[in-house]
This record gives C-alpha cells, structure tokens and sequence, in this order.
C-alpha cells in the first residue's frame, strides 16, 4: 500500500474586494504518495502558485483542507513548515550574505544544532556542486547558481517534501536541464517527495511521475504523462496535400479505415487580426450592401462607405478573399499502432491517386494532452495572466485599504 | 524552556545578520555619520552652543538608523528574503524580536560613533565626569534605538516598497528630527506643547541631562526617569502594535 503524505481536499482560495470575487482556486482535491515527484503543469495565472502557497501555510485558504505528512496545515501550520522545504519562484535569498550564510540562518531557523548544520551544510553544497562557492557573496551567483543554493537550502532541514515553485523559470536550456538531473537525484536518493510547478511541457515530461493539469484554478487532468497521453489513444500521424481537395477526398477514403480515434484538420495560420475588423463593421463596395439598412446609417450617407472606413482597392479585397477561402491542407489521424498502418494507407492515397506530400508519425506530447483538454495551445495563454492580474489587482487594494 | 532557548536563537541570528549586513554596507554609515557631523558644526557654528547641539545631534544619528534598520523588513519583501523568514517554524514574535535587536545594536553603534567622535573633541568639556557620563549614555543609546527601530517596524508594516521612503522622509523623519529641540529650543514658545508628542523631545531632553548635567539649560524641565519612563513606554507600545499587525498579516 502506498501511503499518502499529502491529502488535499476541497482547497479554495477566493480574493474579494468589494463585489469583486475571484476565485484563484475552485475546490480541488488531490492525494500524491510519498516519494512521487508531482506536477502542477498549467499556463500563467492556473492557480498553481496559489495552490502551493496554501500547502506550504503561506496564505491561508478561504475552504476546504489539506494534510502534510498527516499535519493539518490550518490546524498545525508549524509542524507542517517543519517537514516541508521550498524553493520558490522568485529569488528568496539574501543577497548581501554569502551562500553559507544563508544556509546558515537557514538551519538556525530550522532548529538545527551546531555539529548538525556544518555537516548538512557541507552535504547539501557538494549535492548541488556549490562547495567551491561557499564564501561567495550570493549576489555575485548566477541564476542557476542561486536557484541550486536554493534547493540546497530548501533540504537542509530533511524536509518529508520538497515545493519546487517554477523551478528553471529564466534558466538557459542546459542550466535547466542540470536543475533536472538534481531534482532527480534528491527524489531517488532520499526519496523525497517533490511537488513542482511548471508551465513548461519538457519540464512535467521530463521530470514528473504524475502531472496534474490545472486551468482556472480548476483541476482538469491528473494521471501519469504516458496515462495522459493514452487518452489521446495511438500515434498522430501528420499528412500533409498538395490543395485542400486531395485532403478532402483521403478523408473520405480512410473515414472507416480501422483503429483511426480522431482526424482533425489543421486549418492554415489565421490572417491578419484586421481581417475580423473591417469584414464585419462594413460592407466593401461592390459586394452588393446596403449600407443604409445597417443601424441608424443615415440616408444621407447611403451608398457610400462609412467615413472611418476608407474604401478598399480590388487588388486588397482579392488578397484578402483568397485567404478567407483557403482550406486546410494538412491533418492529424490519432491512430493505433500508427507506424504499423503507414504503409497501408500510403497504399490508399496512391490508388485513389490521392498525392501526399509529406508524413510525419510522433507520439502524443503533452502539449496535444493541454490542448485536448482546454481546447487551446498553453503558449497562447502565456503573457495573460488575467487571474494573476486581478489577484495583484486586488491585494494592492486590501493593503492600501 | 529549550522552546525559548531555539526561539533566542533563532532572533540572535536575525540580529546578527543584520549586523553584518550594516558592516559590510560601507557607505551607510558613513553617509549617516558624515550628516550628522554636517549638521552638527552647521548649526553649532551658527547659534554658538555646540555642546547643546552635540547632546541633541547624538539621538538624531540614532533617530535616521534605526528607522531605516527597522524598515528593512520592506527592503526584505522587496528582495523576496522575507518569505524565506515567513516560511520557517518561526513564530512572527521571535521575527519581530529579532529584527528589532539586530536593528537596536545597528542604531545605537552609530549613536556610540558620533559620541566617541564628539566628546574626543572636547565638546562636552574634559572634565573627570566625562567618561562616567559616557558610560550611562550607553543604556540610553540603545532605549533611544529601540524606540526609533520600535518605529520603524511600525511603518514597514504599512510600506509596501521603497517608493515610499520620500514621503517618509518628508512626513516623518525631518518633522520629528527639527521639532525634537536638538537644534531649535522652543521652550517658552505657544508651539511647545506640540513637540511633546514627539518621542524624540524626550530622548533629547535625557540626553543632555547624562551629557551636560549641572548645565543650566541642560533640560526643559522634566526630570531624567520621566524621559526614560516615556521612551520606554513609547518603544513598548510601538513594538507591541507592529508585532501584531505583522502576526495578523499573511505572508505572501
């Protein structure tokens, strides 16, 4: 039997501020094991921070509760901080002491006795290969050294688990893989429990044993990545056509070819943003309006374009027809044993003498699981924020009240 | 009782990281000595009582170190530090506690600095009471710290960043270092009444009773326990109030 060393029920975080509410996090429950490395992957402003901030009893939650290692983190928030480290997202070190002194304070908080704390310290810094580091002052570190002399610090006191919030956020590709070699090697060489946040795919893929989707401060998927990606059911094979007929009619001639999940076109890049703007306020002329039907046009302004809307020239309106009109021309087939069935339907497309121009065959990444699950790419959430937004909105506003 | 034992501790660390981080800051005790001995020859210079102005000059040196060692809190928040405290099984007490010492110690050696500097020139005469006089200058030193430091934890409860610090400044600092009677005497004036909420009046006033006692104008009247009385009683409600508001307050 696995024992469970966190137990989340019903966490929720509201922020109010006169009428407004919002909800950062919608009642989620969860149980992770011990020893599991768990991940909370989910674009900016998910709640994931939020989440853990509540776990490690540094905002109190508006409902619901949470155990670590059975410590009751409203009831017993201090022996909760006893057996749990952090490392969190922004730098949380003093920068004007040196890498030792930090560890120092930091094991003196910790409770730690003298004999005690030089041989941690020294076992922590050689773990994250800082031992030649140690007098420096921190703000002469680099930020991947800093972020290591953080987890260093976060283990110091043997906690049961380990927070990681955004742990490579702003690292170089190789500095962040490093940070991944070490988080793997503390989850199997103490068998620590390590809970991280990421809005990194690579990252959840890389590292987690278990990922939990989050959106909206709403759970939206939790299972292991290949469970994840099962869901998904087989390999995407990616065909790309010469036009938009060709794909059409190898759609029609493999629609009940077996073991096929999904076909999903993937429409070409969308126009310009003004494409909606100027299609939808006016009607260009020689399209056949009637601009004095529309709202309160006045007559007097019949037949002619409205002033803000210069009239557009044919050669502008043609460009912008055909892209209107341009059709998909690659798909997705979400198939079983997908490398098996390349030849056979390769097989189809030339005896209908359907050409296909190139294939690709990959298995389901993480980022379809997102998409499948919120209907869009996380990329696209990125820079939004829009919770995060409010949340310092609001927190500005209490503290100023 | 090994409860209180770590919790000590613990607030000794603080302090001595706040410490160290004002030693290895050169130029802000430089900066904060140079001012106060500018001040001092200017207004010594100019109303001709520099012994008088010494004895005033000695709690504003404290008066711009402390507050500005008790809102390093802000400078903690800013920096992100301050969740690595607020994370620890520390409880807020023991923080406030020992932020307060470390923040104490830093104010009274810049006190101790310009008291060493001015009574080496003579300003308090050289006479056998000198160095007895500096030796019980020192407990005040470090009330006068705490209260000052006491304050300042006070504000850094209310200050998000350090943009604020020009108001501070302004709002604060100046009005309580220029109604303090360090330089200007208002005794006898319709505006006395006034300069008696301030708590710095009465870290003047006991001040120069220590250093320049038997001196006529030495005090405006209130024996020195009264001061003493007041500091602490200003101190302790300072303290008590920051304390709690930093207790009730979520960390993140």
């Amino acid at each position: 039997m696995t024992e469970n060393i966190i137990e989340v029920k019903n966490l929720e975080k509201i922020y109010k501020s006169g009428s407004i509410e919002v909800k950062a996090v919608k009642a989620i429950s969860f149980l992770v094991a011990k020893g599991e490395i768990f991940g909370f992957l989910g674009p900016n402003g998910a709640g994931k921070t939020t989440t853990l901030h509540m776990l490690s009893t540094l905002l109190f939650p508006t409902s619901g509760t949470a155990t670590i290692a059975g410590y009751d983190i409203s009831k017993e928030p201090d022996l909760v901080r006893k057996n749990i480290g952090m490392v969190f997202q922004e730098t949380s070190l003093d920068i004007d002491l040196t890498g030792r002194e930090n560890l120092e304070l930091h094991a003196i908080m910790y409770g730690l006795d003298k004999e005690t704390r030089e041989t941690r310290i020294d076992e922590m810094l050689k773990i994250v290969e800082l031992t030649d580091k140690t007098n420096v002052f921190v703000k002469n570190y680099s930020g991947g050294m800093k972020r290591r002399l953080e987890i260093a610090r976060g283990l110091l006191h043997y906690p049961k688990c380990l927070f990681l919030d955004e742990p490579t956020i702003g690292l170089d590709p190789q500095t962040r893989r490093a940070i991944w070699e070490h988080i793997k090697k503390l989850n199997q060489k103490y068998g620590i429990t390590i809970i991280l946040t990421t809005h990194y795919m690579e990252e959840a893929d890389a590292l987690c044993d278990r990922i939990c989707i989050i959106d909206h401060g709403d759970i939206i998927a939790l299972d292991t990545n290949e469970n994840l990606k099962a869901q998904l059911k087989g390999d995407i094979i990616s065909l790309e056509f010469e036009d938009h007929n060709a794909l059409h009619q190898f759609k029609l001639k493999i629609k009940n070819y077996p073991g096929i999940n999904a076909i999903k076109e993937i429409s070409p890049k969308k126009g310009p943003p003004m494409m909606g703007g100027p299609m939808m306020g006016m009607k260009p002329p020689g399209i056949g309006g009637k601009p004095h039907m529309m709202g309160g046009t006045p007559p007097a302004m019949s037949g002619k374009p409205p002033l803000n809307a210069p009239p557009m020239d044919k050669e502008s309106l043609n460009a912008m027809m055909q892209m209107m009109s341009q059709k998909a021309t690659k798909m997705n087939i979400t198939i079983e044993n997908g490398s098996e069935k390349v030849p056979d339907l390769i097989k189809i497309a030339n005896d209908a003498g359907i050409k296909i121009k190139s294939l690709t065959i990959s298995q389901p990444s993480l980022e379809d699981v997102f998409i499948h699950y919120t209907g869009r790419s996380i990329r696209e959430e990125e820079g939004h924020g829009m919770n995060e937004f409010v949340r310092q909105m609001i927190q500005a506003r209490m503290r100023s009240a | 009782m090994k409860g209180l034992d770590i919790s000590f501790s613990i607030s000794k660390a603080l302090a001595k990281r706040e410490f160290l981080k004002y030693l290895r800051n050169k130029s802000r005790f430089i900066t904060s000595l140079f001012q106060s001995l500018i001040f001092l020859f200017i207004f010594g210079a100019g109303l001709g009582s520099i012994s008088l102005i010494s004895a005033g000059m000695i709690p504003q040196a404290i008066l711009f170190t402390g507050i500005f060692s008790g809102i390093s809190i802000v400078q903690d928040r800013m920096f992100g530090f301050l969740k690595e405290i607020m994370i620890a099984p520390v409880s807020r007490t023991t923080i406030t506690f020992g932020k307060a010492m470390g923040g104490t110690l830093v104010a009274a050696i810049q006190g101790f600095l310009l008291l060493a500097l001015t009574s080496a020139f003579g300003f308090f005469g050289y006479d056998s009471m000198l160095f007895l006089r500096i030796v019980s200058a020192i407990p005040l030193i470090f009330l006068i710290g705490f209260m000052t430091v006491s304050l300042g934890n006070l504000i850094s409860t209310r200050m998000q960043d350090f943009h604020q610090m020009q108001y501070l400044m302004t709002f604060l600092v100046m009005p309580m270092f220029f109604t303090s009677g360090a330089i200007i005497n208002f005794v006898g004036t319709p505006f006395f009444k006034f300069t008696l909420i301030n708590p710095m009046t009465y870290a003047v006033d006991a001040m120069r009773h220590i250093m320049l006692s038997g001196t006529p104008s030495a005090s405006f009247g209130l024996p020195l326990y009264i001061d003493i009385i007041v500091l602490a009683c200003f101190s302790f409600v300072f303290i008590i109030i920051a304390a709690y508001i930093f207790r009730k307050s979520e960390s993140v």
